[in-house]
């Protein structure tokens, strides 16, 4: 889309009814005119109505002098509560010296404001702030003895917030994570950005799901009642080993939940005795290998050999002895013995401890449960995995942000959500005007409305107001 | 619910803005006065927006005033039909036709077929 040439002109009659007029739909930043035509050359007699549905501004822009003999009055910024400041990170080069700057009066009108770090180019210079025709604040950077500059991020914010104007029309502070003790460089004028007069309400969603500290408030990216009608949904993929992944179909964004992988039940013997022990693996994972156990049984007689028996799931190894009855069989050879039955091998495997050469000569052990055997598929995700996942997938980005709860630290694992829709979102209505036409009327008669739309877009109905 | 005892009055003012709010609910037919203290006896740039809250169609009357003051009275009601669910703007509205001797103008909403179901804003313009 783009914005109409001319905003169009709803006359109001008096002792009549007008029934409610089409609005001009303005979806890009820029300048439409109130034709002078239109208007019957009264700028003094037009108001305008403006929908935001999203972040916007209508500015009236400064006519001409002639005719706007109170043209130096400048452009009218009318931010309501909702407006937001405009700001900006001047980031240099290098660690803990970031400083962002935040317009003190929100709206539009701080976009207009810039900030610009400057290297005098001469040795032992003084650090100093100015401001250029009341909105280019200009930091004139400290140098040494060699002409390097010496002046440090906390300098920079002390002297601007120090100074009579540039501390009135922003606030300096330190960037996120930036300590401020490291020196500046030389930054190109850069102007603030994200003033806004008017940002439409939020439509939000805070969960309540079962458990702590795994509840979100998500929040419409976009101001608005068209916010309502995005839905959020938790879905349990109902298998194992799932990754988290978020899907966008028009407002709906679906968060498929990681799962828990299957795993294998085992267990690691614990014998008496130097490098006898084995570990046991079931064979097929899940919380079924948990069923099965391993027992050693000392024959309790002189010369046995090595045999392995199965029942059911229950595994025997009733080991070897000597002449004198002693136990003479190896974890090694426990090993190689179970792994050839045909049984034993089809539910589980043996292997070496991590540095275990199976040398040792085991002992009995008592009928010994594998244990860690789990189907998998549990949900693993938790609040701050989703917000992250959310975050970083650009469709879901542009709907919705997320943020922990009150209370909730994004630890907790996260529940199945049916769809849910963000409530609450709300276009904002303001009425502006009439305007002064010895202010704003340009050279041709027309009125001129700067448009900002930082998100959205805005409806416009332009009356013409009766004769008070 | 009621109807409210009277239209709150929002004034514009030059070089200035103002919320479009809620508005006033009106829910039963009746009349609702806008009182004089609140428009500054400035009827003539006195705006009604009357938006029908998608229930019924109805129809919303300014009454004629008294006379004296109101010396064109005789010319009667204004009757302004709100189909159902859309916006009307009425007015400004003639002092010399529609004040009553109380100094208040007198607006009767009345639902086609049932209870009126509307929000009213009421504006105030600058002079100009």
């Amino acid at each position: 889309m783009a914005n109409p040439a001319k905003l169009t002109v709803r006359t109001i009659v008096g002792n009549n009814a007008l029934a409610w007029p089409a609005a001009d739909t303005i979806d890009t930043t820029g300048t439409v005119p109130v034709v002078a035509a239109d208007m019957g050359g009264e700028a003094d007699r037009v108001a305008l109505l403006v929908t935001a549905r999203g972040a916007v501004s209508a500015r009236v822009a400064a006519g001409d002098l002639p005719p706007a003999v109170r043209q130096p009055l400048g452009d009218l910024s009318l931010p309501l509560a909702s407006a937001l400041a405009a700001s900006v990170l001047i980031n240099p080069a290098g660690a803990n010296n970031d400083v962002l700057y935040t317009a003190n009066v929100a709206g539009s009108q701080g976009n207009q404001l810039s900030v610009q770090y400057i290297d005098p180019g001469l040795p032992s210079q003084s650090l100093w702030v100015d401001v250029f025709e009341r909105h280019a604040i200009r930091v004139h950077l400290a140098t040494g003895a060699g002409g390097a500059i010496t002046s440090t991020a906390a300098e920079v914010i002390a002297a601007v917030n120090a100074h009579w104007f540039a501390g009135h029309l922003v606030t300096a502070a330190n960037g996120a994570g930036s300590s401020g003790a490291a020196a500046v460089t030389a930054v190109a004028e850069t102007s603030l950005a994200g003033g806004a007069d008017m940002d439409a309400t939020h439509a939000a969603l805070t969960t309540a799901l079962a458990g702590d500290n795994n509840d979100i408030i998500w929040t419409a990216a976009v101001g608005g009642a068209a916010g309502n009608d995005i839905t959020i949904a938790y879905v349990d993929p109902g298998a194992e080993d799932e990754a988290l992944a978020v899907t966008v179909t028009e407002n709906a964004i679906e968060v498929s939940l990681e799962t828990s992988p299957e795993v294998a039940a085992s267990v690691e013997t614990e014998l008496t005795g130097e490098d006898n022990d084995l570990v046991f693996t079931a064979v097929t994972p899940g919380a079924a290998g948990n069923s099965i156990t391993i027992t050693y049984t000392d024959p309790a007689g002189n010369d046995q050999s090595l045999d392995v028996t199965v029942v059911g799931t229950d595994i025997n190894v009733s080991l070897a002895t000597g002449s004198g009855g002693a136990i003479t069989s190896t974890a090694a050879e426990v090993l190689a013995a179970v792994n050839a039955d045909g049984e034993a091998k089809l539910l589980v495997l043996a292997s070496l401890p991590d540095g275990a050469t199976g040398a040792g000569v085991v002992t009995a052990m008592s009928e010994t449960a594998l244990t860690g055997g789990d189907d998998g598929g549990a949900i693993t995700s938790t609040a701050a995995d989703i917000i992250t996942e959310v975050a970083s997938t650009p469709a879901a980005a542009a709907l919705v942000s997320g943020a922990n709860a009150a209370a909730n630290d994004g630890t907790g694992v996260v529940t199945a959500m049916a769809a849910t829709a963000l409530t609450g979102g709300a276009d904002l209505m303001a009425l502006y005007g009439p305007f002064e036409s010895a202010r704003f009327v340009q050279d041709n008669g027309d009125l001129n409305i700067n448009f900002e739309i930082l998100n959205g877009e805005a409806d416009v109905i332009c009356f013409r107001l009766p004769r008070g | 619910m009621a109807n409210p005892a009277k239209l709150t009055v929002t004034p514009l003012t030059v070089n200035g803005n103002a919320l479009r709010g809620a508005g006033d609910a009106i829910d039963t037919n009746g009349t609702v006065p806008v009182a004089a203290a609140d428009y500054g006896g400035a009827m003539g740039r006195l705006l009604i927006e009357v938006t029908e809250d998608n229930v019924r169609a109805l129809t919303v009357t300014v009454l004629h005033g008294d006379n004296p003051p109101a010396v064109r009275e005789g010319l009667g009601d204004l009757a302004v039909a709100v189909a159902q669910n859309t916006t009307r703007v009425i007015g400004p509205l003639e002092s010399a036709r529609f004040v009553q001797n109380d100094g208040t103008l007198q607006v009767t909403f009345t639902g086609t077929g049932g209870a009126a179901t509307c929000h009213v804003r009421t504006y105030l313009i600058p002079k100009n």
